[in-house]
């Protein structure tokens, strides 16, 4: 059970997925700008880890090893991932259209988001049996949910600071992002 | 309709391309990954044990014990140690551990191979002592770890998980008790040798000590000849005295039973055909000891009255008698007269008595 | 255009990296070393050159192009990924030091923008060679911004310069000519989005200053008219 704890704890907090790992850089940086869209992204990428990476995982131990084809993981994870992610682009279109207004662009780009295949990945290569899996990739985008959400209130705020013209936009969030990682690299006792 | 249908032909086709791009590759390249894998598996073994002193199997495990070496004795085959590779999460990382464990169980080496602690608070356990060498692997209470928690817990996690492997890896084997008998004789020394009438020179354990054990007569240890020795384990010992009762150089049946300085007495009882009473010599010897002044023999051998021995060997016991004269007159000890039992048994007590003669104090 | 501009556009006027800002994850986890950068960027240069060509030829002849055009997006998918599959297994087997270095970076090549990216908007509407030029300029393009976010945060985080395995310049002697130590901070998380954004901004303020004297100039010559 601790070692279940202590597995939660450095998905969220420790090996956070965007401020350590570097996962998931595009939509921290691109949606980012709106509390609003950053909430409602975040929960779509919790969805889809959480649903990909039991589906990604159960493919990989039942068809892909009995049938000594471990080679072609990264064909059939992307494949579901891009499925799994039109699907929600559908449900969400009926379901709150507004939401599906707000993230335009970036709900496609799920599929291409790096923390997605790569938790589906990082579950393979770490051998976790089913219950840490499912407890790592609900974590783990939980933490991705989290920063993305503290990110927007800060560049919301941002918006009204006078920043240098040549640190508007990129330049300046991606500072913020530094400070934000040095607060969260004290979690795990290093700078 | 058609147009998904060309659609979905299309990505099958391309997808069986793909798999047949993929396949011929991995078919290239999977042998040199598993040779890559497999050498640095061995280097990593290679700090523990000397690869070449062993036969090695490897097996490959899915979940937290990914691999074991089963290190077998490399004439007999028998499984003696076992090398587990197994991984843990600690506070912020896997941490990975090679464990040895003994064929009885204990554990001979361990290390830490990769972690990701945190530095200074995590990263300690590489190199900590956690108190578990020598220790059964079972005895998780002898574990002792830095305060570290999160990670010495893990740690602590990889010999629970290698303990419980490690009774699945050892069922069955037994330990060998490497145990020789160099030499088994009597114990000539009439100080001791009443109580202690056997020597035993013994080479036993891994490391081949060679010892001397005295034995009592039923071939169980009674002390060490050198007192400064250690003394073997209980296994050893046991194994010693099962080993002893087939060595034919000595017989517990013949033995020193009595012995005086004073008047150079000596006894010796022997056990014939009549074990339940026993024949006994009583010798007398020259002040020097080592020459016979006499030898008087009292028997209970159940054929005295029912043979006519004495009337074909001379006195009564006759058969004692007649061997007894023999051997003062030529110390030869090869003929059997008549009763097998009894002449052997009298022949054996006549040997002893010559050894005393001439290695005796 | 021609073939050079074909080339060039990929290293400064539309770098990934940089302009584009596409492929950021890889960015910020391997440049601790110029020696991974170096492997990732060969890595996706292989990868992106490959995949170009095979989806510009793909989408050549017009009934071939018909019949993808529904399912392009999953067709030119299976092309990267068997590709990144291919790459990842050769390096796992030859080169397995940067194997382990990279990690899990090498298979999420998949998900590079860019590579997807140039085939949506170049390969799959243009022709072979061209395809294959703007593959080999904007995976080349990339390779460079990732070596100068390397070599900034290898130099100051370690004072070294790895360029390929024992191939090490230790440069720590200039640190100890002014009289501080190499800042460990540049290898970790912190450094890497500071470097970044530095970069980026350097880059937004010459460019700045590029519309700014293209405006004076423009100014300058209406008032002369």
């Amino acid at each position: 059970m601790t070692e279940l704890i202590a597995l939660a704890f450095g998905a969220f907090i420790v090996q956070n997925v965007i401020l350590t790992q570097f996962l998931g850089i595009c939509p921290f940086l691109g949606v980012s700008t709106k509390r609003s869209s950053a909430l409602g992204m975040g929960m779509a990428v919790v969805f889809v880890i959480l649903i990909s990476s039991i589906v990604t995982r159960s493919l990989y131990h039942f068809v892909l090893v009995p049938f000594e084809m471990e080679y072609m993981r990264t064909i059939v994870f992307i494949l579901v991932i891009a499925a799994l992610v039109q699907m929600v682009e559908l449900f969400l279109k009926k379901v709150s259209p507004s939401l599906y207004k707000a993230l335009g662009i970036y709900l496609p780009l799920i599929t291409t988001n790096c923390a997605v295949l790569g938790t589906a990945i990082i579950n393979i290569n770490n051998n976790y049996d089913f219950v840490q899996m499912l407890v790592y990739s609900f974590f783990l985008p939980l933490g991705f949910l989290f920063v993305i959400y503290i990110f927007s209130f800060l560049r919301e705020k941002i918006n009204y600071a006078p920043v240098p013209k040549a640190f508007q936009g990129t330049p300046i969030a991606l500072i913020t992002a530094a400070i934000l990682a040095m607060i969260f690299a004290r979690f795990g006792g290093i700078l | 309709m058609k147009k998904g249908l060309v659609s979905g032909l299309v990505l099958l086709a391309l997808g069986l391309i793909c798999g047949l791009v993929l396949a011929s590759v991995n078919a290239i390249t999977a042998p040199v990954i598993a040779e890559n894998e497999y050498r640095a598996k061995l280097a990593i073994l290679g700090e523990f044990y000397d690869v070449d002193d062993f036969n090695i199997e490897l097996l490959e495990l899915s979940g937290a014990i990914d691999s074991v070496f089963l290190l077998k004795n490399k004439t007999t085959n028998v499984l003696e140690k076992a090398v587990y590779s197994v991984r843990s999460y600690g506070y912020q990382s896997d941490i990975v551990m090679l464990i040895a464990i003994n064929a009885d169980m204990t554990v001979d080496k361990y290390k830490v191979v990769s972690q990701g602690e945190t530095a200074g608070i995590g990263d300690v356990i590489v190199g900590y002592d956690f108190q578990m060498q020598g220790e059964n692997i079972a005895n998780l209470d002898a574990f002792a770890g830095p305060s570290a928690t999160f990670s010495a817990n893990a740690v602590r996690a990889c010999f629970q998980l290698v303990g419980a492997r490690a009774a699945i890896d050892f069922a069955g084997v037994t330990p060998q008790i490497v145990l020789t008998i160099n030499s088994l004789v009597y114990n000539l020394d009439p100080a001791t040798f009443l109580t202690k009438p056997f020597v035993a020179t013994i080479t036993y354990g891994e490391t081949n000590v060679q010892t001397q054990v005295y034995l009592a007569l039923n071939f169980a240890f009674v002390e060490m000849v050198n007192p400064l020795d250690p003394t073997p384990e209980q296994t050893f010992l046991t194994e010693l005295q099962l080993k002893a009762q087939q060595v034919s150089t000595v017989s517990n049946r013949t033995y020193f039973s009595a012995y005086d300085a004073g008047t150079h007495t000596l006894s010796i009882t022997t056990r014939g055909y009549n074990s339940a009473n026993p024949i006994v010599l009583v010798v007398v010897l020259n002040a020097a000891e080592d020459a016979v002044v006499s030898i008087t023999p009292t028997s209970a051998e159940s054929y005295i009255d029912s043979h006519d021995y004495a009337g074909t060997y001379g006195a009564t016991p006759g058969i004692e008698n007649h061997l007894i004269a023999r051997y003062q007159a030529s110390q030869s000890l090869d003929t059997v007269a008549g009763a097998t039992v009894t002449s052997s048994a009298m022949i054996r007590a006549l040997q002893l008595l010559q050894s005393f003669l001439e290695g005796g104090e | 255009m021609n073939q050079k501009d074909n080339f060039l556009k990929g290293f400064v006027k539309e770098n990934p990296l940089f302009v584009q800002v596409l492929g950021t994850c890889p960015s910020l986890a391997v440049t601790t070393k110029v020696e991974n950068a170096i492997g990732m960027g060969i890595a996706v240069f292989f990868v992106l050159v490959l995949s170009n060509l095979v989806i510009s030829l793909l989408m050549s002849r017009p009934a071939w192009r018909d019949m993808i055009k529904p399912v392009r997006i999953p067709v030119f998918i299976v092309v990267i990924a068997t590709l990144v599959t291919v790459v990842e297994m050769i390096m796992h087997a030859y080169l397995t030091s940067l194997y382990v270095a990279l990690g899990v970076f090498i298979p999420l090549i998949v998900v590079n923008c860019i590579i997807l990216g140039r085939a949506e908007a170049f390969a799959q509407s243009n022709k072979p060679l061209d395809s294959v030029v703007d593959g080999m300029g904007m995976a080349l393009g990339y390779m460079v911004a990732l070596l100068v976010i390397s070599f900034f945060r290898e130099f100051i985080g370690a004072g070294t310069v790895t360029i390929w395995g024992n191939l090490q310049i230790d440069l720590s002697f200039l640190f100890r000519v002014i009289g501080i130590t190499p800042i460990d901070m540049f290898l970790k998380p912190v450094g890497a989005f500071l470097t970044f954004g530095f970069i980026l901004a350097v880059l937004a303020a010459s460019a700045n200053r590029k519309i700014q004297k293209q405006k004076q100039s423009a100014l300058t010559k209406e008032a002369a008219k």
